[in-house]
Order: C-alpha cells, then sequence, then structure tokens
C-alpha cells in the first residue's frame, strides 16, 4: 500500500461507520451478481454459459476497480473519493433495471425462433453483461481500497484495515446473497431489489458523509440521477398484442407470467422468455387441447392400453414437472369412460402450482398428489408406485433440460416405478428425430428402460415425444394397434405417421452420447442440437 | 392457402393411384395416403404426389426433400414449386425457397389465363412468408454481429484498464 498523505484522523465511531460502508457494498455486489442473471434472463435465459458470463464481467469490473480505487486512495481526500464513488454506484445499479430492456434486446431482436435466438445467446449475454455489469461492479471494487485506506488513515495497521475491511464486505456479501435470492426477489421483484442494492449504497454514501461531515453537490447532483432512473423503470414488459395480462410474480427460480389470449380464451404460463415458449396451456374445457400441443399425447396410453386391455377402474400418473396442471386436464377430460385418474404431480417451482391453482383450475382431486418445492428426482426417490405412466416434462431456464432428469440412472429410478406395461414419456425439445439431444436422451431411456423408444414429432412445434413402456413395446405407426384409438384421439395421432415424424430405436441400438448422472453434457448437445437446426437451414443445392 | 379452385387450375387427369392417395388425404389418412402413392408408376410424379402428403402431414424436411428431388427429375408444376417453398420457410431454408419461388413464377406464366391470377396472389402470400423469415434471419444475423463487436470492443477496453491500472500501481513507473 502506498503511504497516506499525512491528513485528518477519523475517530473510532468514523471507523465503524467505514466498515458499514464496506458491509453495504458488498451486499450491493452480490446483489447486483445474482440479480444480474435473473434480469438477463428473459432473453438469454440462465444457462451456465449466462452465469459464466455475468460472473466473468463482475469479476472483471471488480479487478479494475480495486486498482483503480488503490490509485484513488493515494489522493488527498479519499472520503470524498469514496463519496463519489458511491453516488456512481448508486447510480449505477438504479438505472439497471431500466437500461437492461432496451440493450439485451439490442442484442436479441424480439420475433426470433428458438434456433435463431440460441445463436445469438452467448455473445449477447456476454456483450449485455459488459455493458451492464461492468460500470457497476468497476466502481464498486473501488469501495474496498477506499475504506482500508480511510481505517489506515485512522490509526489501525495496514493488515488490520485490510483484515477489518474485508471481513464487514464479505459479512456484507454473505447477507446479500441470502437476502437476494430469498427475500428480496421473491419479495421486492427484481426491480425492487436493485433499487434496494442502490439505496443501500446511499445509505453507504449517507455514512460517508457523516465521516466527512459534509454531503457535496456532486453526491447530491449523483442522489438525483440515481432516483431519475428508480422512477423511469418500467415494472414490467410490453405484452404482445392479443394478449392480456393476468399475473406476474418473481419466483424464487424465475419469472413467471399468466397470461390469456384475448380472441381464443386460452391461457398460458410463460416462464422467463421472449421466445414464443410457454410451460403451461389453460382451456376452459378438459381434455384435449385444441391445437398442436405435445400434452395431447399424454392421453394416447390410456387410450391404447384400454383398448388392449378393456376398461380400467383407474389410471395412475406421475408427472415430473407439471407446471400448472396441463398434463392432467388433459388425462381427467379424456380418459375412457368408468376410468378414474390417481394423479402425482411434482412441481419445484411453488409460484408456478400457486398460480395453476387460481388461474388455471389446478386442483387436488381425493386420489391426488401435488407436490411442489421439490426437485424431480428427490421426489421420485419418495414415491413408489407403482404408476401406470409416467411423465418427465420438466425444463429449466425456458428451454433447457435439467441434466439429473434425463440420465440412465434416473431413467432406471423411474422404471422401477412403473407398473409392468407402464409408460414413460418425455417431452424433448428438438429439430426432428435425428437431433443428437433427442437421439442421446431418447437412446438413454431406452438403455434403462431395458426396451425400445418411440420418437415421434409433434406437427408444427419444436417438440419431439419419447415413448417406452416397461417389459413392453410402444404401438409404432405401421401397426394396427396405432389408431386402435377412439374418434377424439384420432386427430392426435393423424399426419404423424409418415416419414420424418416419428422414428423407432432398439433397446440395444448403437447411439452416440449416453447420458450418466457422472456424465451428462446436457448444455453441450443442447448447442450441438441448436446447429443441427441451423444446418438444415440453407442447404446447399 | 392452396384452393381447391387452385389445384382445380392444373387440370392435372387423376389416375387411379393419384385418386386413391386423394381420397386417403381427403379422410385425413395421412399413412394411407403415402402408401398409395406407391401405386404413382412415374417416379418423378410419385415424388410430387409424396411432397404434397408430407407437406399436409406436416413433416416439412421430408417434404421438402422430396418436392426437391421431384423438381430434379424435371417436375414443374406450380402444386410442387408451391409446396416446396413453404416447406423450405418452414424449415428456415430460405435460399431454396427463393430459387423455387422464382420456378413457381414461370411457371405460373405457363398456366392458363384465367388460373394464373389465382396462383399469382398464392405465390405472393409465399413471398410475404419467405420475405418475414429472411428478415427474422438477418436480424439474427446482425444481433449476433452487434454482440460480437460490442463484447469484443468493451472486452478489450475493459482489459486495456486493467492494464492501465496495473502499469500505475507498478513500482517505480
Amino acid at each position: 500500500m502506498t503511504s497516506p498523505t499525512p491528513a485528518q484522523t477519523e475517530p473510532g465511531s468514523k471507523a465503524t461507520l467505514l466498515l458499514v460502508t464496506a458491509a453495504l457494498s458488498g451486499a450491493a455486489v452480490m446483489c447486483i451478481e445474482l440479480s444480474a442473471v435473473r434480469l438477463l434472463a428473459p432473453w438469454f435465459g440462465t444457462s451456465l454459459p449466462v452465469w459464466s458470463n455475468v460472473i466473468a464481467v463482475v469479476l472483471l469490473g471488480l479487478s479494475i476497480g480495486y486498482l483503480f480505487g488503490g490509485r484513488a486512495s493515494r489522493g488527498k481526500d479519499p472520503a470524498k473519493s469514496l463519496a463519489i464513488v458511491l453516488g456512481l454506484a448508486a447510480v449505477a445499479t438504479a438505472w439497471l433495471p431500466f437500461l437492461a430492456g432496451p440493450l439485451a434486446e439490442l442484442f436479441l431482436p424480439a420475433q426470433l425462433d428458438i434456433e435463431q435466438a440460441s445463436s445469438v445467446f452467448r455473445w449477447g449475454s456476454l456483450a449485455s453483461s459488459l455493458c451492464l455489469f461492468l460500470p457497476a461492479s468497476t466502481i464498486l471494487g473501488c469501495v474496498g481500497p477506499l475504506v482500508v485506506e480511510l481505517l489506515g488513515r485512522s490509526g489501525l495497521g495496514a493488515g488490520e484495515a485490510g483484515g477489518r475491511a474485508l471481513f464487514a464486505s464479505t459479512l456484507g456479501s454473505l447477507v446479500g446473497v441470502f437476502g437476494t435470492s430469498h427475500w428480496a426477489v421473491p419479495e421486492l421483484g427484481l426491480r425492487g431489489t436493485l433499487l434496494l442494492a442502490a439505496g443501500a449504497l446511499v445509505l453507504a454514501l449517507v455514512s460517508i458523509s457523516v465521516v466527512r461531515a459534509s454531503l457535496g453537490k456532486p453526491q447530491v447532483g449523483l442522489l438525483l440521477v440515481a432516483l431519475l432512473g428508480a422512477v423511469l423503470t418500467p415494472a414490467s414488459r410490453a405484452l404482445p398484442y392479443g394478449l392480456t395480462q393476468l399475473a406476474t410474480v418473481e419466483s424464487p427460480y424465475q419469472r413467471v407470467r399468466v397470461v390469456e389470449a384475448l380472441d381464443q380464451g386460452v391461457r398460458f404460463l410463460a416462464v422467463n422468455e421472449s421466445t414464443n415458449s410457454y410451460q403451461s396451456v389453460w382451456q376452459p374445457e378438459l381434455g384435449l387441447l385444441d391445437g398442436d400441443y405435445y400434452y395431447n399425447d399424454f392421453a394416447l396410453p390410456p387410450a391404447w392400453v384400454a383398448r388392449e386391455q378393456g376398461p380400467l377402474s383407474t389410471w395412475s400418473t406421475l408427472c415430473i414437472g407439471m407446471g400448472a396442471g396441463t398434463a392432467k386436464r388433459v388425462l381427467e377430460g379424456s380418459l375412457p369412460a368408468g376410468t378414474d385418474l390417481a394423479f402425482t404431480g411434482v412441481e419445484l417451482d411453488p409460484e408456478v402450482v400457486r398460480l395453476g391453482a387460481l388461474h388455471m383450475d389446478l386442483e387436488q382431486g381425493p386420489d391426488d398428489l401435488l407436490a411442489s418445492d421439490l426437485d424431480g428426482r428427490a421426489a421420485l426417490r419418495c414415491l413408489s408406485g407403482p404408476f401406470d405412466q409416467v411423465i418427465v416434462d420438466a425444463y429449466a431456464n425456458q428451454v433447457e433440460l435439467p441434466a439429473h432428469l434425463v440420465t440412465l440412472e434416473f431413467f432406471q429410478e423411474v422404471r422401477e416405478r412403473l407398473a409392468p406395461g407402464g409408460w414413460c414419456q418425455v417431452n424433448v425439445g428438438g429439430a426432428d428425430t435425428r437431433d443428437p439431444l433427442v437421439r442421446a436422451v431418447a437412446g438413454t431411456l431406452a438403455r434403462a428402460m431395458q426396451s425400445p423408444v418411440l420418437l415421434l414429432r409433434v406437427p408444427g412445434t419444436r417438440n419431439l415425444m419419447l415413448t417406452a413402456r416397461r417389459d413392453a413395446r410402444p404401438p409404432v405407426p405401421t401397426e394396427d394397434a396405432w389408431y386402435l384409438l377412439p374418434p377424439e384421439l384420432q386427430r392426435v395421432v393423424r399426419g404423424r405417421e409418415v416419414r420424418g415424424q416419428w422414428d423407432w430405436l432398439e433397446a440395444d441400438a448403437p447411439f452416440e452420447g449416453l447420458l450418466t448422472d457422472d456424465h451428462a453434457p446436457v448444455e453441450a448437445l443442447q448447442q450441438r442440437s441448436v446447429e443441427h437446426s441451423l444446418a438444415r437451414r440453407n442447404r446447399t443445392r | 392457402m392452396i384452393t381447391l379452385a387452385l389445384l382445380a387450375s392444373l387440370q392435372v387427369a387423376p389416375t387411379d393411384a393419384a385418386a386413391e392417395v386423394q381420397a386417403a388425404l381427403d379422410q385425413g389418412w395421412f399413412g394411407q395416403a403415402m402408401a398409395a402413392t406407391r401405386g404413382i408408376e412415374d417416379d418423378v410424379d410419385r415424388d410430387a404426389s409424396e411432397a404434397n402428403v408430407l407437406y399436409l402431414a406436416r413433416s416439412y424436411d421430408a417434404a421438402l426433400e422430396r418436392a426437391l428431388s421431384a423438381i430434379d427429375g424435371g417436375e414443374s408444376s406450380a402444386l410442387v414449386f408451391s409446396r416446396g417453398i413453404a416447406a423450405a420457410t418452414w424449415v428456415g431454408d430460405t435460399d431454396t425457397g427463393r430459387e423455387l419461388l422464382g420456378r413457381l413464377e414461370l411457371a405460373i406464366v405457363e398456366l392458363e389465363p384465367a388460373a394464373q391470377q389465382g396462383w399469382r396472389d398464392h405465390a405472393a402470400d409465399l413471398e410475404v412468408y419467405l420475405e418475414d423469415f429472411e428478415g427474422r434471419a438477418e436480424g439474427a444475423r446482425s444481433a449476433l454481429d452487434r454482440a460480437k463487436w460490442t463484447a469484443g470492443l468493451v472486452g478489450l477496453a475493459a482489459l486495456g484498464l486493467l492494464g492501465l491500472g496495473i502499469r500505475r500501481q507498478s513500482p517505480g513507473s
């Protein structure tokens, strides 16, 4: 450390205020870092590359800030520098929610389809992170060295001053981590959380003004600029024309909203996204959904079984990734007459279930078990079954399959809970039946179930339904059994028997990318899936 | 959307197999329709018919493949070009879609004058879809370039600042 200019000596109580400042700035850093990913999530998701970009940018900013803070601490009045730094940090933080939307849309325009958008996610999130979070983290990085300098000038030795400042800022960071993820984001939303962080920095600025015994004009100006950012920030994004928003919440996991298509009366529960995907669909009537929805495929197994074995008294389904209960409503309205549904649904996000109950008629019947705030894998271990049908419809961050829910070990656990002849259906996003991600999940499922897997595209969508049975084979479009369905279900299978719409993978067929708990490179496979989709485009003729 | 009037304007005399394909399509049995195409003796006609069935079954990449096979074999009906353009747009193969659009316009000129306007309107609709997709693809490309340039420049500036800071902190500098 450079030798300080002999100047004023701060009294002991002022040293305490300096430590409070260090703690508040430490809390603000973690608050920004954790909110940063959520702030970008509506555009870029919250995948590992996005997290890596955000963390790298914050670390880069902090390292630059440490250097320049150290440089600034050599000045005559480090308390004044600290006050300015805190004011600037408050401004940079308060404006984040306002700037995030326009900046992200610069790098990811609206109306791109999922393949087009996916190609931009990595670079777009990096560019957005650099523009949004580098200034704030750089400025906040300056705080530590200035606090250490001021503590040193108050009479503490270099080691003790550094130790106390690190203690306070790390403790503040700890509070920032828990406070942000467990309280602030769910209770206040992202805008409120970042404004709270800016408020903490303003409080630190006031503390420093006590140390300096003045609040200069520059600091007052900065406070006004920060306030302007807070006022200008919209509470939520505008919806596309034709949709009305019924509810929106920041859950512990994601931004969740329920929207209704005005002309159709259909409701969608969407998370984060700006890429036209949804997590649940509701229409007033129970049963099959109007249109091309993969949920309708869940109605096929009980219908096939009823044709094969005669009337069923009950049909037990476990749905991992229940969302707001679309699968339940589809099954309830489409089971063969006289068959009761015993539905077990597991959903990680409790807000999704709450909104499902409020806006999408999700109800727990006498034979049902609806569990929320539970990971699908953990829940599976607590359930003994046997189930006639296990649906795996779990997604994270809009389009990503959670790695631990597509591994060999997971599907083996599913198999153990299936009744003999029971069905496992897995919803996977992919371009076609040759998609590398789809093949890897299908191959892994086939190995675990020790039986062949039917890969079925959902026309007009990017979904494929993988279907396998325990100790049995699902019907395929070349067999008569495929068509043995009630008239209302015929529309679900029609058109899917032609080339390109389905494929078949034997249990012992070679495939690339067996997914295990030890090695499940799902993100790399998803990247290859996007590349596979893009490669189909603009083929040279 | 292709209307019955547009299809009728092609004035293709149906063979037994083609009639069988159409009958299956009318019932919504695409698998049977595909099977019926095997009865069409001419390879090119069969490819064109399969392209139509696959398109209606919304197996767009397979439909495009069959349509291109038919076109490469010499098929020049407006219907196969139309199916090819729509399938190519869906798959995102805009270059192929654009090429087929040019050939559709040439095929329209060969039709009876009374049928031309309907097909021209249809071609205009297809062009709108194609342009919409091309616009979005261009938007994605520009956004990617913008993101790369911004990340590169801001990242370099940050590293420059870091270097500057290190230099200033060095003893004796």
